[in-house]
């Protein structure tokens, strides 16, 4: 629609004349566009409205009010830093992700690209707001920022580790520890088994001749799984991959530290039904190794899909 | 669809399955556990209210007046209210409760529970100072403070009586120090609100106590004494005459609240104190406690054949010392069997597993066979008791022969009822002798089961005392010493006469009764049966009777034992009549019980309305020698992952290695 379009319309009946105006005028606001600048009247609902319709299409408008209406999430945020129950490193993604924003984007006029969708998430959150445990609608907003500043570059890594920028791991732990390590319990038993010890699993623990290694909350991989992801939405902003190879890099990710941490598991099984003893920081160099290697593996990745790809996102 | 996409939807759908099923997990299936005590200092709320523990006891004849004070103090920020969960004697009679606070001593009321418990929170609300005692099981108390200020020092002063009864000419003294971590499977969102203590914080295995403790004893038993010692701590005795002594625990004790206190002593000629004592605190009579010197133990070669059942806990809290002893205690009962005897073994933990399907002769090939069976446990998992009890008395008893029970565990479990119901239920086919191990034993659970099942309790509290132990728990059950007791009170008029009828003696403890009596005190009590194949018989003057000058104590103390009767007949079955008369009965003798509590509440208003009080519980010790799988976890091995700051360092070489091959691509957003 042009900006002038609205002008041209059709003579309406008098007695509805006011109420068509003010329909207008309300639609012209929500498309945020300017033409309501020529408002002669300096008071009234059709200054104030325009005013506040020129007010919208100020992006940086709009991040403050995003900024001031999401003061919910950052009083829990704040609360969850205070309260040691998150590693501190969150802070670090989610500064590097608000690093790689496109605040340039600030000056541009117009409603963002993906003011649909934001909008749609904004709602999401507010709506659902009693309903939202903390952690999706920080989530939420955290999608909301992306729809305001991106939608162009390597959106889909920034959104990464944005959403990995919050205190996500302790909510990690709780939800899927227990299903992790069951996981990687279930997956050590045969591996182990095909390497000649009878091992039996019993839930979350290992158990053979007499032995119990216990695949506790610190052994399910949570935090290579974390770091890992991060590591590897790092190398896609860095690269400027695109959605696909995005996605794709954050999935090997996934699956190879899943691996790596199977694997570690194992080892120290071995080494902790003392078969064959290690000394205790060789545990946490076991670990290291294989963690390396892991990231090793995503960097490789990352490269190969670079070049598959054809380079950096648009 | 793309495959990213399928691959980003399938992760969604799992992430979305691990977020919804969780929720299922409702609370009903979590059961009420002890747990470790988690560092959270984020409001700086002082988290070891209590400061220390003061017992002081005073041991007159057969009587110990014991007196323990409990010193709080609030070095937070915030009010808090303590709650503290701790360990008394089985045979307390927990009569008087102060408090002191600001220099103001309020002496606490004794009231039916659910009323102490309303008026407690009443005074919490309307910001005034309360403690409330309240009773978890006979040995198990609760002590609850609200509105402890910063800077606040609150002392709590109970009071409690106790009957010392010989065995074998030693008499002993109790003062458990700590409460053992119990394991339960009722669901925590079900259980009862006195059932909830069980979900108590424990300190690791080794952590140093975060409160002081002082003991000291004064023992004036009215006849010579022989010998003085504590098995369990280093003390300092001072005779000041012959009939009169001082022990103090010694200083140099670096945890002295991981273990029960024990204090032995005997008599010159190891002689036995008491006779008829009367208690003259009625007008028209009072109440009388009898305790006689039982007879001489008859020969073994007199006892017909036995078969022997040993139920060994083999259970997570049972690891280490314990379960040595235990290993020790059935070794040196079962070698020294006699041919005509036969045995069996079942041993337990999560579930059971039994030596043989029927009791075995004792051949040295089966006593071999069962001793290697009980050498390789390990000690692991939880304590089944119940199903293992009653696997055990289900097992096929050998006829002709008496069936012996010997039940070997630390009784941290909290099915005691369930327990003591089986054990009567089965009453006539077996005997059932409760041998309780560990440093802070569940002297509630073995001293029931004994009760229930006739028998004798028996504990073991020191690696050093288990072949003692097993030698005087074995001289113990192979030959009962007094059977088929008889009393006649003659002319004097008695009433609710406990316990009745007297139980069979298997140690050479004194025939105890306890009872009321009206009118003059005249006549002769006679009190008869048979040791071995021989009878016995002991005639009691009333005339001649000792008079106790501070009225009250045997009331108390015959108190205690018909409320534990009660109590015992209330766990196989609710009623409420009987609910009434412990309740009755705890009101006119000022004593705590199952069913009335003890509440203090300082009339002044200290805390602000709105301002915030944090609930912080006392975290126990761990009794000496129990591990951390008693509480579970802490000792089993684990694969913990790498420290997050080296796996955040690895990452952040790894991508500086890779962006630095692979430079990124220079473009404007």
């Amino acid at each position: 629609m042009s900006p002038d379009s609205h002008d041209a319309g059709p003579s309406r009946p008098n007695g509805t004349a006011g109420r068509f105006q003010m329909a207008e005028r309300a639609s012209v606001w929500i498309r945020g566009e300017r033409r309501l600048n020529r408002d002669p009247k300096p008071c009234g609902f059709g200054y104030v409205s325009g005013r506040l319709a020129l007010l919208a299409q100020s992006r940086a408008a709009l991040l403050v009010g995003w900024a001031l209406a999401g003061w919910p999430v950052w009083r829990w945020f704040g609360a969850r830093l205070d309260d040691g129950s998150d590693e501190p490193w969150g802070i670090a993604a989610l500064g590097l992700s608000l690093i790689s924003l496109p605040w340039r984007g600030l000056r541009a006029r117009g409603p963002p690209r993906w003011a649909g969708t934001t909008a749609a998430v904004v709602a999401v959150a507010v709506v659902g707001f009693g309903v939202w445990p903390p952690l999706v609608r920080a989530g939420l907003w955290m999608l909301a920022l992306v729809g305001l500043l991106g939608g162009t570059g390597p959106w889909l890594a920034r959104t990464g580790l944005l959403l990995l920028g919050l205190p996500v791991t302790a909510t990690a732990e709780f939800f899927l520890g227990y299903p992790l390590r069951v996981a990687v319990a279930a997956g050590n038993a045969p591996v182990l088994r095909l390497l000649g010890w009878n091992v039996e699993r019993r839930g979350a623990a290992l158990q053979w001749a007499g032995e119990t290694v216990l695949i506790d909350a610190p052994c399910s991989g949570i935090q290579m799984l974390w770091t890992g992801l991060a590591a590897a939405s790092v190398l896609a902003l860095a690269w400027r991959l695109g959605e696909r190879a995005s996605m794709a890099l954050v999935g090997r990710a996934a699956g190879v530290v899943a691996l790596a941490n199977g694997l570690r598991c194992t080892v120290l099984f071995i080494a902790e039904v003392k078969l064959h003893p290690v000394p205790g920081w060789l545990h946490e160099g076991i670990g290291l190794v294989l963690f390396a290697a892991a990231l090793g593996v995503i960097c490789v990745a990352g490269a190969r899909l670079r070049r598959e790809t054809g380079g950096p996102a648009a | 669809m793309h495959a990213p996409l399928r691959s980003l939807l399938t992760v969604l759908v799992l992430l979305a399955a691990a977020l919804v099923s969780p929720a299922g997990d409702t609370a009903p299936d979590r059961c009420l556990a002890p747990y470790f005590v988690v560092k959270a200092d984020r409001d700086g709320a002082d988290r070891f209210p209590l400061k220390s523990t003061r017992v002081t006891a005073e041991i007159a004849g057969v009587i110990a007046d014991v007196r323990v004070v409990q010193t709080y103090e609030n070095r937070g920020p915030g009010v808090i209210e303590a709650t503290y969960v701790f360990p008394a004697s089985t045979r307390a009679a927990v009569h008087g409760l102060t408090m002191t606070v600001g220099g103001r001593r309020v002496v606490a009321k004794i009231k039916e529970r659910g009323e102490a418990r309303r008026t407690y929170e009443q005074a919490k609300a309307a910001g005034k100072t309360a403690s409330l005692l309240e009773q978890e099981r006979p040995n198990v108390f609760q002590m609850n403070l609200a509105n402890i200020l910063p800077g606040d020092v609150v002392e709590v002063e109970l009071a409690y009586t106790e009957l010392l009864v010989p065995a074998e000419g030693v008499y002993e003294w109790c003062y458990p120090t700590t409460v053992g971590p119990r394991y339960s499977n009722r669901a925590a969102a079900t259980a009862a609100p006195d059932e909830q203590w069980v979900a108590n914080p424990y300190l690791p295995a080794g952590s140093p106590a975060p409160a002081g403790f002082t003991l000291e004893a004064r023992l004036v038993p009215g006849m010579p004494l022989q010998e003085v010692a504590s098995p369990t701590h280093r003390v300092a005795i001072d005779f000041r005459n012959p009939a009169e002594a001082t022990v103090q625990l010694s200083p140099d004790e670096v945890s002295p609240a991981n273990r029960d206190f024990l204090l032995h002593y005997r008599l010159a000629g190891d002689a036995i104190a008491g006779g008829l004592v009367l208690d003259e605190d009625a007008a028209d009579g009072g109440h009388f406690l009898l305790m006689l010197a039982p007879p001489p133990r008859p020969p073994v070669t007199m006892i017909p054949p036995r078969d022997f059942l040993f139920v060994v806990d083999v259970s997570g809290s049972m690891n280490g010392f314990p379960l040595a002893t235990a290993k020790t205690l059935v070794r040196e009962l079962a070698v020294q069997l006699r041919s005509q005897d036969r045995f069996n073994v079942l041993l337990f933990a999560g579930d059971s597993q039994v030596l043989a399907p029927a009791s075995l002769p004792a051949t040295p090939e089966n006593v071999a066979a069962a001793l290697e069976l009980l050498e390789r446990q390990q000690g692991g998992g939880g304590t089944e008791l119940v199903a293992a009890m009653r696997r055990a008395l289900a097992l096929p008893a050998t006829a002709g022969a008496a069936r012996i029970v010997a039940v070997i565990t630390d009784g941290y479990v909290d099915m005691e009822p369930e327990l003591f119901e089986l054990v009567r239920a089965n009453l006539g086919r077996s005997s059932v002798f409760a041998f309780g191990i560990g440093t802070s034993v569940n002297r509630h659970l073995i001293e029931g089961l004994a009760r229930a099942g006739r028998g004798e309790p028996f504990v073991v509290t020191d690696n050093a005392l288990a072949a003692s132990g097993a030698a005087a728990f074995r001289a113990m059950i192979e030959a009962p010493v007094l059977t088929g007791v008889q009393v006649d009170f003659g002319g004097l008029a008695v009433s609710e006469v406990a316990p009745l009828p007297v139980p069979d003696l298997f140690a050479r403890r004194p025939v105890v009764l306890t009872g009321r009596y009206r009118g003059k005190p005249v006549g002769t009590i006679t009190v008869g049966g048979r040791t071995g194949e021989k009878p016995w018989n002991v005639a009691v003057d009333v005339a001649g009777a000792s008079r106790l000058t501070s009225p009250g104590i045997i009331g108390r103390l015959w108190a205690r034992q018909r409320i534990a009767e009660l109590a015992d007949l209330q766990a196989l079955a609710l009623d409420e009549g009987r609910r009434q008369a412990i309740v009755a009965l705890g009101i006119a003798h000022n004593l705590l019980t199952n069913y009335t509590s003890f509440v203090a509440v300082d009339e002044v208003v200290r805390r602000a309305p709105g301002e915030p009080v944090r609930t912080v519980a006392q975290p126990s010790v761990l009794p000496e020698g129990v591990s951390n799988l008693a509480v579970g976890g802490g000792e089993v091995a684990t694969t913990p992952e790498p420290a997050t700051v080296l796996l955040v360092f690895i990452s952040a070489a790894a991508i500086g290695l890779a962006l630095w091959r692979i430079r990124p691509v220079q473009q404007g957003v």
